[in-house]
């Protein structure tokens, strides 16, 4: 007989993330049970699109009792429990199927992956204890991170999937949470001083706030109370407790603990690759890039471990590419870069590195051939970054050439860039052309995007249309500072006085706008228009200088930063003889 | 007879009174002069060379193999140069073939046969092989390198057709690896022959099997010498006396073999095992620095400054924590553009070892001695204790290559004093007069030579621009019509036609030059500028064919600029860009062309594009560095004048501020 399965969720003002959440799981569940704690926003309505089983329940400032009130709602044979911010990926597991295959367990672990960043790829995993049959003995306790409490460990077993996605939290929105959770804790903790889960939980919620002194306290008990092979708690709590360390520059002492604990679980991915980013901040760039190897040759963690994925393959890649960069390894480090971003190509920091090992170690022509011939150009996210890249770097043709054969998609307005490469080579006629299309697909331009239509009609000679897109840029209020920089520019440039007696409070915003100009300008420079672009440049700068003493001042600034931007790219083969050109 | 087929033996040598007679004897009907650079001896040697009639010059040893060949090819007239060792001889037959093979046209030098004797006397081992030893006389054929000196590839750089035949019918005996000889390459080998025989019957002692790595390492089998000390290091205690000294030979040995990367890899490692021993920093560091690796190469020298007194079990090499890393961080300071900072480290290293001829040589070149002497010269006499006469020819030939003709006479003159025979140092001399244009007397002492002398063809070359750049016609016309009656190459030869022709103001047509006249040329041109004497330069330049200003256009360039000829500089250079569209050097030289002239946003394009044709490069990131700082000065100037000065202080001072 097939097994009845029950969600179980409590709620309250989730309207944002209920949806999805709802949408990825219904189909494998045969009753969805939701308990509301009391929102004040739609949550309680999109709920009732999925199910009738709705509840509420006052909010007593206790977990457990909230959720146990859902289970008391629970009709199926096995009960699944998820949070709002949480999905099941798509295609990963089947819950029937586990609870068939197994049944001698009385509860399952799940494996949750908590996205880091938006990027693919980039999140934590850690097992969780969410599907257990739906018996009256099997009830949450504690009043904030709440378990299901089993009275028999061998009980429960470790399923493959589904795998339950964490969404990415914007940290304004976690630390709103975090006030309420840390008074919670607290409070539990008077009742349970010797808790040891709890003092992990509030180690996790002073260590979300940055404070990591007041964090790893809490982290080095847990460690030091639990078992060795309490692994839910203990590993998670290790990698911590190192976290902390390298936080607060005890770096030494970060040493010490994956020394010690690589001794305690010597098959434990992740400690390597710890130990290993340990060893690179310290310099010991040998060392690391053995335990990176390590990481890499150890393969991915068992269910029980925390894990971060990756630190087996393009996490440990990248770091051990950097760490052949630091020995001046350049050609491995390219060969790392470059599997780092095979193994994950929405992982791009390696292509940064790659990009600018490429720009010291080979020159910008030979990189961008380089570049091409291995197919990084094939990639659309990559080549939009390596166009940016190279466009910053003073390579405007390179850069047009990344995205040469690239049909603009108004998507938004958001990205411009080739538009940006466009006007910088001397490509005017082209760019106009693809800002019509924009605007015919109705899209809104913004303050740079004006620019760059300002920009390619002055190279046009256009310099009525110029002089009527910047002053199309003065009637929107909040664009006034910037229209009256490309003003002013035009006037420059076909001999006349500029506009005087820009207000003060204009003025940075101004300037910035024509620093940003001068820039791209410099950028543009050796092209067939050089000179064109050279002399908007000076009339630029000139303009800026002579606003103000303080618009000297960020002239001066613009100055230095050129020559700290040239330092930068110094930096990468010869920092160490930096006192030699600094 | 025709000089081009005619025959120079040049030699080095110092304390071969034992050899040099069996060499002589040997090839004395084969060549038509010998030239012998004494490299210091205190035998019977000059004497002996001198009664076979050669031409004996002595040679102050400056620790550089290439700069004492160099000397005696300063010194031949032929049109061939033959090179043997003191210890060598010629075979019976070998003279008339050699008399044959350079009447060939086409060929530029040959491998001659060499059998090396090793092993008793008895001469039962042999050992062939192939040497360069023979190739024409021309001006830009030098050796370089200072112990390992060569040629072969200066030739092929000089001239990318240049062919070369491999002879076996010549053949030389080279008695220089023989146990008779008491030299110290015989004891290495008999020491070899030694200790294999004692390894073979103790194979296990490790003692013995260091110093036959030692020997080899000497004798300069690097490969077989990795391979002993390996087998020694695999044995070793951790804590061994001679641990130190067992790493640094694997480093040496590996460095000597050319296998860089794995030297690498062990100076890691022996640092690793030996945390304070200079040299093997030392070699880090220089390894580093040929691969260009600057970033390591500098921490490498500056970790070399900064370690104790070397326990004497290291036997760690003299100036290891001194003038040796100095010298280099010097290096690496001019490489980043930073002077100061080179001088520092040069005066450091001098500090070490007042008698570096490298480090003074460098210094010098920094104190610019052709454009302030007064100063450069303070500067130096405040460095150094410049009290022999060999101090003084040094000094000489320093200021003289970097075109401080008045310093450079007065050292010669006090560095020769006491010697009449004229020399090439008589003729230094009188070209210090010629650049300061003081004709008659450079002219009264380029008489001093006479017909048969060797550099009696030079002197009457700087007779010709003496005649030349006053205007005299007549003298001009004579000196070109001695010349050519020496007998001259093509290419010289259409040089001096061409200084003639200008002199007589005959019709300007173009021609094509190659390597040798080029240089040549390039050399008058010089003068003409250092003279201020543009317009001869100009009329030079405009005889010259459009290829030749092409291919010749980024040197051309580098002149005009030294001497201020910026605008025609940038032509020359732009000309040479166009054919050379990669050319890192011709976009850095345009960039300084145009930041000169005031063109700063399109030098630093012109830098960036530098950067981008050859990135491992430092200066040109520094060059652009600069020029931000100098735009950035710029604005602070201009907001002086603009606003007030005060503003500009309050600006400045922020900026002087900030960290």
């Amino acid at each position: 007989m097939i097994p009845a399965i029950s969600l179980a969720m409590i709620v309250r003002n989730e309207a944002k993330y209920l949806t999805a959440c709802l949408n990825s799981v219904h189909r494998l569940v045969d009753e969805i049970v939701i308990v509301d704690t009391g929102s004040t926003d739609r949550t309680v309505e999109i709920a009732k699109q999925f199910s009738d089983r709705i509840f509420s329940f006052p909010w007593k400032g206790d977990f457990s009792a909230a959720r146990n009130y859902a289970l008391d709602q629970c009709n199926g044979d096995w009960i699944l429990s998820l949070d709002a911010d949480e999905q099941l990926a798509e295609n990963s597991g089947d819950l029937h199927g586990v609870i068939i295959q197994h049944p001698e367990y009385e509860a399952f672990f799940l494996p949750l992956h908590n996205q880091r960043t938006p990027s693919a790829g980039d999140y934590d995993r850690c097992a969780v204890l969410r599907l257990f049959r739906n018996t009256p003995f099997y009830r949450y306790s504690g009043i904030i991170h709440e378990q299901v409490v089993l009275a028999k460990p061998e009980a429960v077993g470790t399923a493959p999937g589904p795998v339950i996605i964490h969404q990415l939290v914007l940290p304004r929105e976690r630390n709103s949470k975090r006030g309420r959770n840390l008074a919670l804790l607290k409070k539990a903790l008077a009742d349970q001083p010797e808790n040891c889960f709890l003092q992990y939980y509030l180690g996790v919620e002073w260590m979300g706030l940055g404070q990591f002194s007041k964090a790893l306290p809490y982290f080095q008990q847990t460690r030091r109370r639990l078992p060795e092979e309490h692994l839910l708690f203990r590993a998670p709590a290790v990698r911590h407790t190192i976290t902390c360390l390298s936080a607060l520059n005890r770096w030494q002492d970060a040493c010490c603990v994956c020394r010690e604990e690589i001794l305690r679980y010597p098959a434990y991915t992740d400690l390597f690759f710890d130990y290993g980013v340990v060893l690179l901040i310290m310099g010991d760039y040998r060392a690391s890039l053995e335990y990176f190897q390590k990481a890499l040759d150890s393969g991915c963690p068992s269910a029980v471990f925390s894990h971060t994925n990756g630190t087996d393959s393009f996490l440990a890649l990248y770091h051990a590419g950097e760490c052949h960069e630091k020995l001046g390894q350049f050609q491995n480090a390219q060969i790392l870069y470059q599997q780092a971003l095979t193994a994950n190509p929405d992982f791009v920091y390696p292509l940064c590195n790659l990009f600018f090992l490429g720009l010291a170690a080979e020159g910008a022509s030979r990189s961008f051939n380089r570049f091409r011939s291995v197919g990084c150009l094939e990639n659309k996210q990559w080549r939009s970054i390596l166009a940016q890249l190279f466009f910053i770097s003073g390579y405007a043709e390179l850069a047009l050439s990344c995205l040469e054969g690239d049909e603009y998609l108004p998507e938004g307005d958001s990205d411009l860039s080739l538009v940006r490469c466009l006007v910088y080579c001397g490509r005017g006629e082209q760019a106009l052309a693809v800002l019509n299309k924009l605007k015919k697909a109705a899209m809104e331009l913004s303050a740079a995007g004006h620019t760059y239509q300002f920009i390619a009609q002055l190279f046009a000679g256009q310099y009525r249309e110029a002089k009527n897109t910047a002053l199309s840029l003065w009637r929107q209020a909040e664009n006034r500072s910037a229209a009256w920089a490309l003003l002013s520019l035009i006037s420059r440039c076909s001999g006349g006085e500029y506009y005087r007696g820009v207000e003060k409070f204009r003025e940075t915003e101004a300037a910035r706008v024509l620093l940003n100009v001068a820039a791209n300008c410099l950028r543009a420079g050796s092209g067939r228009d050089g000179a064109m672009f050279r002399r908007l440049a000076a009339e630029a700068l000139d303009l800026v200088s002579g606003m103000s003493p303080a618009g000297a001042r960020l002239t001066v600034e613009f100055w230095r930063k050129q020559g700290n931007d040239v330092e930068e790219l110094m930096n990468i083969q010869y920092l160490p003889a930096r006192s030699l050109y600094v | 007879m025709d000089n081009n087929i005619t025959i120079s033996l040049c030699m080095i040598v110092k304390n071969e009174e034992q050899n040099i007679a069996r060499c002589l004897e040997s090839v004395k009907e084969a060549v038509d002069e010998i030239i012998v650079i004494d490299t210091g001896s205190t035998d019977k040697t000059m004497k002996i060379a001198r009664a076979y009639g050669a031409q004996v010059q002595s040679f102050l040893w400056n620790g550089n193999f290439s700069d004492a060949r160099n000397a005696s090819l300063d010194l031949a007239a032929g049109g061939w140069i033959l090179f043997l060792d003191a210890d060598e001889s010629m075979t019976a037959g070998s003279g008339a073939v050699l008399r044959e093979i350079v009447k060939a046209n086409d060929v530029e030098g040959y491998f001659i046969k060499i059998i090396n004797y090793v092993g008793s006397e008895s001469y039962s081992e042999c050992s062939p092989d192939m040497v360069f030893r023979l190739f024409r006389n021309r001006p830009d054929y030098r050796f370089h390198d200072a112990v390992h000196e060569q040629i072969v590839d200066t030739i092929q750089a000089r001239s990318h057709q240049a062919k070369f035949l491999i002879t076996e019918e010549v053949v030389i005996l080279h008695y220089g690896y023989l146990n008779q000889q008491i030299e110290e390459k015989d004891k290495i080998n008999r020491n070899l022959s030694m200790l294999s025989k004692e390894l073979a019957v103790h194979p296990d002692s490790l003692s013995l099997r260091y110093h036959y790595g030692v020997e080899l390492y000497r004798s300069g089998q690097f490969e077989a010498s990795v391979r002993e000390f390996l087998a020694v290091i695999q044995q070793l205690e951790p804590g061994a006396l001679y641990l130190a000294r067992v790493i640094r030979y694997i480093v040496m040995a590996y460095h000597g073999a050319g296998r860089l990367e794995e030297a690498m890899d062990m100076v890691n490692t022996g640092i690793a095992q030996v945390p304070d021993y200079a040299d093997l920093y030392y070699y880090g560091g220089l390894i580093s620095y040929d691969t260009k690796n600057y970033g390591a190469a500098y921490a490498f020298f500056e970790r070399c400054l900064s370690l104790p007194e070397q326990p004497v079990h290291y036997a760690s090499h003299s100036g290891m924590r001194g003038f040796r890393p100095c010298f280099y961080l010097g290096q690496l300071a001019e490489k980043f553009c930073n002077e100061e900072e080179a001088l520092r480290y040069y005066i450091q290293g001098l500090r070490d070892n007042p008698l570096f001829f490298p480090i003074l040589a460098n210094i010098t070149r920094i104190l610019r001695p052709g454009e302030d002497p007064v100063y450069a010269r303070n500067a130096l006499e405040r460095l150094c204790d410049f009290c022999s006469p060999q101090a003084y020819l040094i000094m000489g030939q320093i200021f003289f290559r970097e075109g401080a003709f008045g310093l450079a006479l007065e050292y010669l003159r006090r560095g020769a004093a006491g010697i009449q025979e004229p020399s090439l140092n008589t003729i230094h001399q009188a070209v210090c007069l010629l650049q300061q244009a003081n004709y008659p007397e450079a002219v009264e002492l380029l008489n001093l030579f006479l017909p048969k002398e060797p550099l009696y063809p030079l002197a009457i070359m700087n007779k010709l621009l003496c005649f030349w750049l006053q205007g005299n016609n007549d003298q001009v016309r004579k000196a070109a019509d001695q010349l050519f009656a020496l007998g001259l190459t093509p290419d010289t030869g259409a040089v001096v036609g061409l200084l003639r022709d200008i002199s007589e103001g005959k019709e300007a047509f173009t021609m094509q030059l190659e390597e040798e006249g080029m240089t040549l040329l390039l050399e008058i041109l010089m003068r003409t500028l250092a003279l201020k004497r543009w317009d001869y330069g100009e009329k030079l330049l405009q005889r010259l064919n459009k290829n030749c200003l092409t291919e010749y256009g980024i040197k051309i360039g580098e002149i005009l600029k030294k001497y201020g000829r910026l605008e025609e500089s940038r032509n020359f250079v732009r000309l040479y860009l166009n054919a050379h569209p990669d050319s890192a050097e011709a976009y850095g030289l345009l960039a300084e062309l145009l930041r000169d002239t005031g063109a700063f946003f399109e030098a630093a394009s012109y830098y960036r594009q530098a950067i981008d044709k050859d990135p491992r490069e430092p200066q040109y990131y520094c060059k652009l560095i600069a020029l931000y700082k100098e735009l950035g000065r710029a604005v602070l100037d201009k907001a002086a004048e603009r606003f007030s000065p005060i503003t500009s202080l309050v600006l400045s001072g922020e900026e002087a501020g900030k960290p």
